[in-house]
C-alpha cells in the first residue's frame, strides 16, 4: 500500500466517480436477467385463468400446485393431460451421467496418451481433434442419424430411440481431450516415474497416479459435460423421436409446449423442472463452470 | 533445393533417407507406442466415427436420393440443384441464418465485453453479478425460450407493461407481436440469444481481462490516458486472442441456431411465414421430418462451407489466432 501513494489504487481503466453508473447498469441488468425466472416461477403456481388475466397478478392470489402435479404426472385423471416429467427427468439424469462418465474416462485416457506418451502420428491426431473445434456440429445431424439407424444387430442396433444412441456418440469431445491433455502436461512427471519404479504399468501410472491428481480438471469436465448433456436438445430430439418414453427433459418440454400451447402454468412448471436441477448444480459448483470456460484454450 | 537457401548445410546431398526413417522411429519406446495406441483406441474410434466418418458420409449422402428405408440411388448434383434452384425456401433459410448471425454476433460480443469490463472493476458484489449474468447461459435453451415466450407473447407481461406506458407500435390487437409478427420474430430471437449467450462470453472476456497486467493501466494513467483510451490502446489489443475465439465460436454457433427458432415456431418450423427458418431448421425439416436425406445432407454441406468461409474471414479480420 505504501508504495502506491500517488497512484490511485484501482483495478481497471475507470475512475471511482464512474462507479455509480456501473452499479446502475449492473443492477438494471441483474433485474432484467432475473425477472424471467421469477415471473415464470410464480406463474407455475397459478391457475390457468389467473395466469391469463389482465392486469396480471404478481404473487399468485390463489396459489395452486395443479400445474406441478400435471407435469409430474399425478393429475392425469383430472386434467386429461398425459405427460410424465418424472420419466423425462430420469432419462435426462441417466443420459447426462453416462455422457459425463464416458467423457471423464475417455477424454482423460486420450488426454493422457497425448500428454505423456510418444508414438508416431501423435501430433497429427491431436491437431486433427483440435481442428474439429472449429467445425459445425450441425453438419453431422444427418449422417449421425443415418449411422445410428444402421448400427448392426451385433452391437444391439439400430440405436435410434435407445440409451446407446443418446450417449455413445457424445462420450468423447475434442474440448475434453484438450482440457485433460493440458492438465496432465502441467503435472510433474516425476511422480509417475516413481510409480514406474514401484512396478506400475502404464495404465497403472495413469489410473493410480495421474488421474487422482487431475481431480480439479475432472471436476470441471464433469460439470461442463453434465450441463451440456442436460440442456442438449437438437440431437436428442431426433434420436428419441421414434420412442417418446426416452424423451429427455428438453425434448419432452418442447413437445409438451407444442401439444398444449396455452397451458402456461403447466409449461412453466415443466420449464422449472428443467432449470432447477442445473440451478442447484450451478450454485454449488459455479467455480468449475467458470474454470472450464476460462480454460477454453486461452491460456493454452 | 536446400542448396538455394544459402544456409550452411549439414547434409549437402540431403539427409540420408534410411537413417532419417530409422532415426524417426528410434525416438519411440515400444511400450509407449503400443500403450499410446491402446489408450486412444476407443476414444478415437468414437470420435472418428461420429465426426470424421460422419462428415465424409454427409458428402456421400448429399449425392444420393435416399429415404434410409430404401436403397440409396446415385443422383449426382440433383440435390444441390434442387436446393439452389428449385426450392426457394432454402435461400430464405440461408438469408435468415446469415442475417441473424451478422446481428447477434456483434451485439453479444459488445454486451459481453461491456459486462466483463464492468464486472472486472473493483466493485462490491462482483461475484454476485457474475453469477447472475452467467446463469442464463447454463440453462436449457428450450426452457429459457419458453420463459421468453411467456413474457413476450401477445398477452404477456411485456406487452402489458408497454400498454401501461402507451409505448410501441400498435398492432392489430393493440399489442406488439414479438413472436407472431414476421418482421419481429427473428429480431426477438436475436434479443433472446444476445441475452443468454453473452454470459458465457463475459466469463471468457473476464479471464482474458484478468491477464492484462495492472501496471499497464497505471502507467497509462500516469501518461494522462483516459479510460476510453486505455481500453482502446491496452485492453483491446491485449485480449485479441479471446476476441477471436469469441467472435469465431459465436459466429459458428449463430449460423447453426436451431433450438430457439424450433421451440418458438411451436412445431410449425419457420413460422410465422418462414421468418424464423434457419439453415439447421431446414436441414431438420427436409431430412429428419421430410425423409429427403440427400437434400438435407447437401444443405448441411453448404452450411459447412458458409461457416468455413465465415471463420476464415474472422481470422483475417482479427488477425490473431487463439492458443489452439
Amino acid at each position: 500500500m505504501a508504495l502506491s501513494i500517488g497512484v490511485r489504487k484501482r483495478s481497471g481503466p475507470f475512475e471511482m466517480s464512474k462507479r455509480a453508473v456501473f452499479y446502475l447498469i449492473l443492477i438494471g441488468y441483474t433485474v432484467m436477467s432475473t425477472i424471467p425466472f421469477i415471473w415464470s416461477g410464480l406463474t407455475s403456481f397459478k391457475s390457468q385463468p389467473e395466469a391469463a388475466q389482465t392486469p396480471p397478478t404478481g404473487i399468485p392470489i390463489n396459489a395452486t400446485l395443479d400445474a406441478w402435479k400435471t407435469v409430474l404426472g399425478f393429475n392425469s385423471s383430472i386434467s386429461g393431460i398425459n405427460v410424465d416429467f418424472l420419466q423425462y427427468f430420469k432419462n435426462s439424469l441417466i443420459v447426462a451421467l453416462l455422457v459425463m462418465a464416458g467423457n471423464l474416462f475417455f477424454d482423460s485416457l486420450a488426454g493422457y496418451a497425448f500428454a505423456r506418451m510418444r508414438f508416431p502420428g501423435r501430433n497429427f491426431l491431436f491437431y486433427l481433434i483440435i481442428g474439429t473445434l472449429m467445425i459445425p456440429a450441425a453438419m453431422t445431424i444427418i449422417p449421425v442419424f443415418v449411422i445410428l439407424a444402421k448400427v448392426p444387430g451385433f452391437l444391439g442396433g439400430p440405436w435410434l430411440g435407445t440409451y446407446e444412441g443418446l450417449t455413445v456418440p457424445f462420450m468423447v469431445t475434442a474440448f475434453g481431450i484438450f482440457l485433460m491433455r493440458q492438465f496432465f502436461m502441467s503435472l510433474p512427471v516425476e511422480l509417475e516415474e516413481a510409480g514406474r519404479m514401484d512396478g506400475l504399468t502404464r495404465f497403472g501410472m495413469y489410473w493410480k497416479i495421474a488421474l487422482p491428481l487431475a481431480r480439479p480438471a475432472l471436476a470441471t469436465l464433469a460439470i461442463l459435460q453434465f450441463q451440456g448433456s442436460w440442456d442438449s436438445f437438437l440431437m436428442p430430439s431426433f434420436i428419441t423421436q421414434s420412442n417418446p418414453s426416452l424423451y429427455t427433459l428438453p425434448v419432452g418440454l418442447a413437445q409438451f409446449s407444442f401439444n398444449y400451447l396455452n397451458y402456461w402454468p403447466d409449461i412453466m412448471a415443466g420449464a422449472m423442472v428443467v432449470i432447477l436441477p442445473i440451478l442447484v448444480v450451478y450454485v454449488f459448483a459455479q467455480r468449475y463452470f467458470v474454470e472450464g470456460l476460462s480454460r477454453t484454450g486461452l491460456k493454452g | 533445393m536446400a542448396a538455394q537457401s544459402g544456409l550452411p548445410l549439414a547434409y549437402p546431398h540431403g539427409r540420408p533417407r534410411v537413417g532419417r526413417v530409422r532415426g524417426y522411429f528410434r525416438q519411440f519406446h515400444k511400450e509407449d507406442v503400443v500403450m499410446g495406441y491402446l489408450f486412444l483406441l476407443i476414444p478415437m474410434a468414437i470420435f472418428i466415427l461420429f465426426f470424421f466418418v460422419a462428415m465424409v458420409f454427409d458428402l456421400w449422402i448429399s449425392i444420393q436420393q435416399w429415404a434410409i428405408i430404401d436403397t440409396p440411388k446415385f443422383v449426382g448434383s440433383t440435390n444441390y440443384n434442387y436446393i439452389f434452384n428449385i426450392d426457394p425456401v432454402f435461400w430464405i433459410a440461408v438469408k435468415n441464418s446469415i442475417e441473424y448471425a451478422l446481428v447477434v454476433v456483434p451485439l453479444q460480443t459488445l454486451l459481453a465485453f461491456t459486462l466483463a469490463v464492468i464486472v472486472n472493476q473493483n466493485i462490491r458484489g462482483k461475484k454476485f453479478f457474475r453469477t447472475a449474468f452467467y446463469f442464463p447461459s447454463v440453462t436449457s435453451s428450450v426452457a429459457i425460450t419458453l420463459l421468453f415466450m411467456w413474457l413476450f407473447n401477445n398477452n404477456g407481461l411485456v406487452n402489458y407493461v408497454l400498454s401501461l406506458v402507451h409505448l410501441g407500435p400498435i398492432g392489430p390487437f393493440g399489442t406488439v407481436g414479438f413472436l407472431t409478427d414476421p418482421n419481429l420474430a427473428l429480431k426477438s430471437i436475436i434479443g433472446l440469444n444476445t441475452w443468454t449467450t453473452s454470459g458465457t462470453y463475459m466469463i471468457i472476456f473476464l479471464a482474458a481481462l484478468q491477464d492484462v497486467p495492472r501496471d499497464m493501466y497505471e502507467a497509462a494513467a500516469i501518461d494522462g490516458a483516459n479510460a476510453w483510451q486505455a481500453i482502446r490502446k491496452i485492453t483491446i489489443p491485449l485480449i485479441r486472442p479471446a476476441t477471436f475465439l469469441i467472435v469465431a465460436t459465436g459466429l459458428i454457433g449463430a449460423i447453426q441456431m436451431f433450438d430457439q427458432a424450433f421451440v418458438m415456431s411451436q412445431g410449425n418450423p419457420g413460422s410465422p411465414d418462414n421468418s424464423t427458418l434457419t439453415m439447421v431448421l431446414y436441414i431438420y425439416g427436409t431430412g429428419i421430418q421430410g425423409n429427403q436425406y440427400g437434400r438435407a445432407a447437401a444443405a448441411s454441406f453448404v452450411m459447412f462451407c458458409i461457416i468455413f468461409v465465415a471463420t476464415l474471414l474472422v481470422r483475417r479480420l482479427i488477425r490473431e489466432e487463439a492458443a489452439f
